[in-house]
């Protein structure tokens, strides 16, 4: 006869989404000022621009972050989706003809952190709609914790060329693989060239081999790109500013990769384009 | 009521009068002598056969049917039950205990959810549990969400309703959450009841959670009550079929069938003479 402590031991965590999902994506990172909602952006604007349907969740705990890289603002927050007023689809903002926005980091006034987790949840209902699913969780541990609540499959970890942002890539890393064993975490490295880009995969390779005794895959590197940076504080969109920019031809170059490395077959990525 | 007791000097007669009383099959439960100096007083606890008899049967339940049983999901959905009752009586903890111990619904797979938006940490409470235990949580704050939240849960096997605890007299508030539970439509309305309430307020609590139509009482804080005449009191006067009793505050093991946690209490055994096991 089993006991209630088998039956606790025995249970794993309820899959978000059955059946067919796309990836879902998290960007994270160990530090804020690394780039993870431009990544995040550029990500899901040049996936949209080659035909695939994507929705973007900004899950970084600032209010308006994506919106405004973006240039676009939500009416609606999660906090509208209870008492049935709203649908989900009304908290989706349309970016462009196949990128979707929900801004969904900051916990709404008047409800708890809690509710916050349950109602980000609810996005997993959206996510056979699309063909990728990228989620912005900023720097924070809460919220990429939320990202990987909301269904995340795999983290690109960013970083960059300093040492708090290396060490605290590291922690990240070693958080994910403590409270997220079966996680996919990869490195991405912003703002680097192709020597410093090895040299920070091979430090953080190398630590996760010896002390957490796991490999760190390596996602690829972005390129320093200061007119894409200017052409964005100027007030441009991210799909203008994409055009011709260097670091958005990496990032849609990580993203097909990221997109060849999921399990679903090409002929269904081929159906759900928009 | 469904003991009586019965005094005297002699216990021949004092069975007698037990006997005219309740009838020539009568149960004695127990028996006490008391000698003070040189009188001796005879108490005999004794109840109607055909009482005992209704009291097994509303203890004697057939297992929830579900899902799984009829031959996989999809052709009937989720077994679907919700747990009301008055403030503090343990629904709360009381779901998690159905969600996770084995002999409650197995292996079948659970989810909760809770309607319970009123209470301050209610959702943290019943989130806690859904977090550690990975089950997955709905919260529904209007009916209108109520379909949704139940499509979001059809993987699962059973579905948990918790409900807030107000007081009888909040009519808006119990009428919203009570719209609320009747579109999800439950299988069974369990009546989360604690053992030691004043039997004599059930009437009103019953009345006042009518529309939820009640199917089942739940005992709570079960082992707070150490008189087998107010086990009986509360068991009788309930009127409803029981299938769990719970015991303490452990989650889960603190949960027990209801059929041998009140026979044993009552001095009964739980099988019958022919042999049912419970």
């Amino acid at each position: 006869m089993s006991t209630p402590a088998d039956a606790l031991a025995h249970r794993s965590p309820a899959p978000l989404t059955t059946g067919e999902a796309p990836p879902i994506v998290a960007i994270g990172a160990g530090k804020g000022g690394v780039g993870t909602s431009t990544v995040a952006a550029l990500l899901a604007a040049t996936a949209a621009a080659d035909g695939l349907r994507v929705l973007l969740i900004d899950a970084s705990q600032h209010f308006g972050g994506l919106g405004a890289l973006l240039g676009v603002e939500p009416a609606l927050t999660l906090a509208d989706l209870r008492g049935g007023a709203h649908s989900l689809h009304d908290v989706v903002v349309p970016v462009s003809a196949r990128l979707s926005l929900v801004c969904a980091g900051y916990t709404p006034a008047g409800v708890s952190p809690t509710e916050h987790q349950l109602l980000l949840r609810r996005l997993a209902d959206l996510y056979r709609e699309y063909a990728l699913v990228v989620i912005d969780a900023g720097a924070s541990a809460a919220s990429l914790r939320n990202a990987i609540r909301c269904g995340a499959t795999r983290v690109l970890a960013v970083t960059a060329h300093d040492r708090i942002a290396l060490m605290s890539t590291y922690a990240l890393v070693k958080l994910l693989h403590d409270q997220a064993p079966g996680m996919r975490v990869d490195v991405l490295a912003n703002r680097v060239d192709h020597d410093a880009a090895g040299r920070l995969h091979d430090y953080l390779n190398g630590a996760s081999v010896r002390f957490l005794s796991r490999t760190v895959p390596f996602a690829g590197l972005i390129p320093d790109d200061p007119a894409f940076e200017r052409v964005i504080a100027a007030g441009l969109g991210t799909d203008e500013a994409a055009l011709g920019s260097p670091a958005a031809a990496a990032v849609r170059e990580i993203g097909a990769q990221l997109l060849a490395d999921t399990a679903a077959p090409p002929f269904l990525r081929l159906l759900r384009k928009g | 009521m469904l003991l009586e007791t019965f005094t005297g000097s002699d216990l021949r007669l004092v069975f007698d009068e037990a006997r005219r009383a309740l009838g020539e099959d009568v149960l004695v439960l127990r028996s006490t002598v008391h000698r003070d100096g040189r009188r001796t007083r005879v108490e005999l606890v004794a109840a109607s056969a055909a009482a005992i008899q209704d009291l097994r049967q509303r203890l004697e339940l057939p297992p929830p049917s579900l899902p799984k049983a009829q031959g996989g999901r999809g052709t009937s959905g989720p077994f679907v039950l919700g747990l009301v009752g008055p403030t503090g009586a343990g629904k709360t903890t009381t779901a998690a205990k159905l969600a996770l111990h084995p002999r409650a619904f197995g292996s079948s797979r659970v989810g909760l959810l809770t309607l319970d938006t009123y209470r301050v940490g209610a959702i943290e409470q019943i989130a806690q549990y859904a977090e550690v235990t990975s089950l997955p949580l709905e919260v529904v704050y209007d009916a209108r969400e109520m379909p949704a939240a139940l499509k979001r849960l059809e993987d699962c096997d059973v579905i948990i309703i918790d409900t807030p605890g107000r007081s009888p007299r909040a009519h808006d508030a119990n009428a919203q959450w009570q719209t609320m539970l009747r579109a999800a439509a439950p299988d069974e309305v369990h009546l989360v009841v604690p053992a030691t309430l004043r039997s004599d307020l059930l009437p009103m609590m019953v009345g006042s959670l009518s529309s939820c139509r009640i199917s089942h009482a739940c005992l709570t804080k079960f082992d707070e009550l150490h008189d087998d005449r107010a086990i009986a009191d509360i068991a009788t006067r309930l009127e409803l079929p029981i299938r769990w009793v719970t015991t303490g505050q452990s989650v889960p093991t603190d949960l027990h069938a209801a059929k041998g946690a009140i026979l044993s209490a009552l001095g009964l055994p739980s099988a019958t003479r022919r042999g049912a096991a419970a």
